[in-house]
């Protein structure tokens, strides 16, 4: 009885122990089971990342990082639901206090409740030599700190790779993902107010390339009364020709760019320079687009590669617009897909350049609009030079038609941004050249054909010259179809067409 | 030596006796730390050296330290079993009378024990493992402590009789003396003048088997015995997680008695390191020297000279304190399969 009674006292003592030593472990093992997880989840990172780096994979994405952390959790429960049994504990102070299995052996002896004399005497030797221990002896950190370092060495080699595979899509790619979700954590909590659109800046002047036109159809108008009427006939058509071929060169640049920003627009290098294509701001994408050549040595090879299959595909699409600016945009593509540095700079410098030149070609809508105005209070030509307008397949009027988008009216500097011009528009020939009207299908329709359905998108954009879309024919008004020029051109239309120019209640 | 021995003074016993023996047989601290064993096992140990190295000496001074009867018996290949294990004689007028023979002692030095022939071995043999002598259907037992300490001629030669795998199985350790080294030498050439039978009495008759005793109720962790069982297993060549070295020269591996020697052994071991468990060092300290002599190489590992050190070398390198995760050998089977086949 005695003897039981001592035996029973040295394993609560034994147990008493080993207690706080067994949350330390369980502790360390938490510690230790989630830093592993995190080094294993981040060397899955690097390895993506490195992977991205070569050109082998896709930048690792947000997804890819929620997963990384999302492990943390799930090691974390696995390690709490998980803690170390009593034995475990003991072979664990025997191994790191190198106690030659005693505290094991005893704990063992007190599960079986052994109580022989070296039993006894195994129970009280493991006690004391446990009582006499420091827990930093029998449960060591050094494992979580050196794991604690893996991790951290782990964590920062892995960002700087992922920056380094951001580097493919600019300096700061790489931390797309995360400005991303902190721009949907603030949106959730601080949700961005609608704020009035500036209205757009004012244009008190008239493009210097129409002034001249402007002034003879002004001179026209004062001087109608010398001149005789085939004269006076001659020189407004000559006029609306003036206007068409104006209204033409500029919808061919306007379509070389906006298929230069959609080509840019799939790459995130060139996003920026896109924007601001489709933004009309020309000149500031000639600046993005030297910029982007001046640091063309921070793309990776990836970003490379793509900024100049973008440049290639929209040098075949700029070629029949632009034959110059495709010249230079090849001149920037060959550049991009070696390895020379400097010479990518210059053929960006020079695309740049070029870009902004061909900006400055494009005459706005409104001035375009405003010269159509005028011609249209000359009277009697205006189905004339209308007809040889109406290859330029403007949008203003009828907004809503996708066909009309992408050409001259892809929208004035400070509007919404126009959508490439589509497979409609590309059939109806080569830009910069005027059309016969003969060769374009008639909305009056095939031989006296009923008219058509104002609701139905048509294949030529109804005509205008004007953006100030406020007006009737934007909202509503009647539609104008171009016919062929040869064709009679019934006297209700010009009615229309008048009451649509000239009383400025269309507009 | 009247007062009982409690089991917290047996370390500082066994302690005691081993820095005794060690005190007169200089340089051999394995082979004294090995005796020991052996005797505080209740086994038996064979040694293999080179002649002059002190086996005698090391028994005549164990015997003193125990107070305990000593005798040695020298194997010639004319050597009966009654020679060693005692006869009848005719007494006048008193009928036949049991003479026991030398081995009636506590502590027994069978000198060059394969010089004798199978059939003195076997008495031998016999007697040890059965602690009796049976003679003329009378049996006789032996007195306890028995221990025996055989030596045996490591030259081949005519005359030999080497002993057979059975009856080395019945030797708890086997024992290899090696020459002592420079500074050993030069401590027993300043002893030279001493008179070595002077050795201090350390434990009596009684305290010695308390000893053992005590040592047979050392408890083994269930860990640790299993460390002992799967090394025993891993000297079996037809296990498949056997080393390649015992795969392609061990001829059999250990018997469970094996086993049990090498618990009984690490036992002892344990004692003499002053603890009251048996731990992993303890298995891996005794391991080669109860191993040796039950590992039976293959002619070509005789052929390659190999020596059975170095297989139990590697099944100790081999076999982990901790057994393998069980998902780990699942994934690891293929590459150690690799491994093997390269190797």
């Amino acid at each position: 009885m005695h003897l039981s009674w001592r035996a029973e006292s040295a394993a609560a003592e034994l147990e008493q122990l080993l207690a706080p030593l067994r949350r330390r472990l369980w502790w360390q093992r938490g510690a230790q089971l989630v830093l592993r997880t995190l080094c294993f989840a981040l060397t899955a990172l690097l390895v993506l990342a490195a992977l991205a780096v070569g050109g082998l994979a896709p930048a690792p994405g947000a997804g890819l990082l929620l997963a990384v952390l999302a492990t943390l959790p799930v090691a974390l429960a696995v390690a709490l639901l998980r803690p170390p049994s009593l034995l475990a504990t003991a072979r664990c102070i025997d191994r790191y206090a190198r106690l030659d299995e005693r505290v094991g052996t005893a704990v063992e002896l007190v599960c079986a409740r052994a109580s022989h004399p070296a039993a006894r005497a195994q129970l009280a030797d493991a006690t004391a030599r446990l009582r006499q221990l420091r827990p930093a002896e029998a449960v060591p950190l050094e494992g979580v700190r050196n794991d604690l370092l893996l991790a951290g060495g782990l964590a920062l080699i892995s960002a700087g790779m992922v920056l380094l595979a951001g580097l493919a899509d600019g300096v700061p790619g790489g931390l797309i993902p995360v400005r991303r979700l902190l721009d949907t954590a603030v949106a959730l909590v601080n949700p961005p107010r609608e704020e009035p659109r500036a209205p757009a800046p004012g244009r008190s002047q008239l493009d210097t390339r129409l002034a001249p036109l402007l002034q003879q159809l002004e001179a026209l108008r004062t001087n109608a009364a010398g001149l005789s009427p085939e004269e006076l006939a001659a020189q407004r058509a000559a006029a609306a020709q003036q206007l068409a071929e104006l209204a033409s060169a500029s919808r061919a640049q306007q379509e070389a760019l906006a298929e230069l920003a959609r080509a840019l627009q799939g790459t995130a290098a060139g996003r920026e320079v896109a924007e601001y294509l489709l933004q009309g701001e020309y000149a500031r994408a000639g600046e993005a687009l030297t910029t982007l050549g001046r640091e063309n040595d921070q793309l990776s090879l990836a970003g490379r590669r793509q900024l100049a299959e973008a440049l290639r595909q929209a040098q075949s699409a700029v070629q029949p617009l632009s034959p110059a600016l495709a010249q230079h945009i090849q001149r920037a593509s060959a550049a991009l897909s070696g390895r020379d540095y400097q010479r990518t700079a210059r053929a960006l410098g020079e695309l740049g350049e070029a870009v902004a030149q061909a900006g400055r070609g494009v005459i706005a809508q409104s001035d375009l609009g405003a010269l159509g105005e005028a011609l249209s209070a000359q009277g009697e030509d205006i189905d004339a030079a209308l007809a040889a307008l109406g290859m330029l397949g403007t949008s203003g009027a009828g907004g809503t038609d996708r066909g009309a988008q992408g050409a001259l009216g892809s929208g004035p500097p400070g509007t919404a941004p126009g959508a490439a011009p589509d497979a409609q528009t590309a059939r109806l020939g080569v830009p910069g050249v005027p059309l016969p009207l003969e060769s374009l299908p008639s909305l009056d329709g095939p031989p006296s054909s009923a008219p058509p359905d104002p609701d139905r998108p048509s294949v030529l954009a109804p005509l205008s010259l004007g953006t100030t879309t406020s007006g009737g024919a934007a909202q509503g008004g009647e539609p104008i179809y171009a016919s062929g020029e040869t064709a009679p051109v019934p006297a209700e239309r010009r009615e229309v067409v008048r009451g649509y120019f000239g009383t400025g209640g269309g507009r | 030596m009247s007062r009982p021995l409690g089991l917290a003074e047996a370390p500082a016993l066994a302690a005691a006796l081993e820095a005794t023996l060690c005190q007169l047989l200089v340089g051999q601290q394995a082979v004294v730390r090995g005796v020991l064993v052996a005797l505080l096992a209740g086994g038996h140990a064979l040694l293999e050296g080179p002649p002059g190295v002190g086996k005698t000496m090391l028994v005549r001074a164990l015997a003193r330290a125990l107070a305990l009867r000593f005798c040695r018996i020298v194997f010639t290949p004319d050597l009966m079993p009654a020679d060693i294990l005692g006869t009848h004689v005719l007494v006048d007028g008193h009928g036949f009378r049991f003479v026991p023979g030398p081995v009636f002692a506590n502590l027994v030095l069978a000198d060059d024990i394969n010089r004798a022939p199978p059939r003195t071995q076997a008495a031998l043999l016999e007697a040890m493992q059965e602690r009796t002598v049976t003679v003329a259907g009378t049996p006789q037992p032996l007195p306890a402590p028995f221990f025996v300490l055989a030596t045996a001629s490591a030259a081949e030669g005519e005359g030999l009789y080497p002993l057979p795998e059975a009856q080395l199985d019945r030797f708890l350790l086997e024992l290899r003396l090696r020459l002592p080294p420079e500074a050993a030498l030069r401590v027993v050439a300043a002893r030279a003048g001493e008179d070595a039978t002077t050795v201090p009495q350390v434990l009596d008759r009684t305290g010695l088997l308390t000893l053992q005793q005590y040592v047979a109720s050392l408890p083994v962790a269930s860990y640790v015995r299993d460390y002992a069982v799967r090394l025993i297993l891993a000297t079996r060549p037809d296990q498949p997680g056997a080393p390649a070295l015992v795969q392609r020269y061990v001829r059999y591996g250990a018997s469970p008695r094996a086993l049990q020697a090498l618990e009984a052994a690490a036992r002892a071991h344990a004692l003499l390191e002053g603890r009251f468990n048996v731990a992993f060092s303890d298995v891996r300290r005794v391991a080669p020297a109860v191993l040796r002599h039950r590992l039976r190489l293959n002619v070509e590992a005789d052929v390659q000279g190999l020596d059975v050190d170095g297989v139990v070398a590697a099944v100790l390198a081999a076999v982990p304190e901790e057994p393998p995760r069980r998902g780990l050998p699942v994934l690891t089977r293929p590459v150690r399969r690799w491994l093997r086949r390269s190797v």
